[in-house]
């Protein structure tokens, strides 16, 4: 609709002005362009990480980056954390994408505009919980719980570059 | 025939009212009865003042038109209350339908105002944070770091995320 309305302006300058062809053209990218980007700011890119927490070091695992086992160390007793999956999730607005993390946890997000997302957490195909808020560059949005022995499970969420 | 029958006839005979063979008879006996003689000279006497003392009413036009004026008064009056009758039933219209739509509009109201709200598992947190849980048996903790940059929640459920995981992978 936006694109059809910026192309009837563009016909209506090139009628007035007597642009040439090639102006013409030039001008309707321009628009059309604009029309793109507009769109792809709509979408939001979230990363989720499964997480495991632990007091005991595990050889051979991946590590979680530095800033997020700072972040959760300050806060949990656990000092080693281990990223056992990672997924990109890309929603356009006002749109909802699932992802499984692990055979029984699963995430649903969906994109509420202006940075807003809204995460449900289903383990064995039960909702546990849905947390809404505005996930900003650099912040982290964490769902967590207990695991097996000493340790934790974590589900870290944030937004992509 | 008695007294009074015989006066009603005498004053009958003095208005005009009777004719013919009756009048005739009536007279013979007026003229052979001293006291029917006096009523009758009395009455006609009456009459003769009652007739002097009256105005006469000579009508405006004449009398066909006079009589059509007042039947069209009849009828413009008849008209005006049938206009009358008829603006009753519009308010009576307005009634019957605002009555009971004012009526069903407190009904809904009240049922709105009464209907049970979901139960309201919402916590709200900090900022823009919204948190909705599907059970009430599930515990949780929530924690924001002091700059917002981290938010927590902590869920008294507990995966065996490493199994899972490998499971997933061996699906």
């Amino acid at each position: 609709m936006a694109n059809e309305l910026e192309t009837s302006f563009a016909m209506t300058l090139l009628r007035r002005h007597n642009l040439n062809r090639l102006a013409f053209l030039l001008a309707l990218l321009f628009f059309a362009g604009g029309g793109w980007v507009s769109a792809q700011a709509d979408s939001i890119s979230v990363n989720a990480r499964l997480v495991l927490g632990t007091g005991k070091e595990k050889q051979g695992s991946k590590k979680v980056s530095e800033s997020i086992r700072k972040r959760l160390a300050k806060v949990f007793k656990w000092m080693h954390y281990y990223q056992l999956s990672s997924k990109k999730l890309t929603i356009e607005d006002a749109k909802t994408q699932t992802s499984k993390l692990s055979k029984n946890a699963s995430i649903k997000v969906t994109n509420q505009k202006n940075g807003k997302i809204s995460v449900s957490l289903f383990s064995g195909g039960k909702m546990l919980l849905q947390k809404t808020q505005t996930l900003r560059t650099g912040h982290y949005m964490v769902l967590a719980g207990k695991s097996t022995g000493d340790s934790a499970w974590f589900i870290v969420l944030s937004k992509s570059k | 025939m008695n007294e009074n029958e015989i006066q009603l006839k005498v004053q009958a005979l003095v208005d005009g009212e009777l004719t013919g063979r009756e009048a005739e008879e009536l007279r013979q006996r007026i003229d052979n009865d001293a006291e029917l003689q006096q009523l009758h000279a009395e009455l006609t006497q009456m009459r003769g003042f009652i007739a002097d003392s009256e105005l006469p009413r000579p009508l405006p036009e004449s009398s066909d038109f006079y009589w059509s004026k007042i039947s069209q008064a009849i009828e413009r009056e008849e008209s005006a209350g049938e206009r009358t009758s008829r603006s009753i039933p519009v308010s009576r219209w307005l009634l019957r339908w605002l009555a009971p739509l004012v009526g069903v509009s407190a009904v809904v109201l009240l049922l709105t105002l009464r209907q049970p709200t979901a139960p309201d598992l919402g916590i709200m947190l900090s900022g823009d944070h919204e948190l909705e849980l599907s059970s009430d048996e599930i515990d949780v903790m929530t924690y924001n770091t002091d700059d917002d940059s981290m938010s927590i929640v902590w869920l008294d459920y507990s995966m065996d995320i490493q199994r899972d995981y490998m499971e997933l992978w061996l699906d």
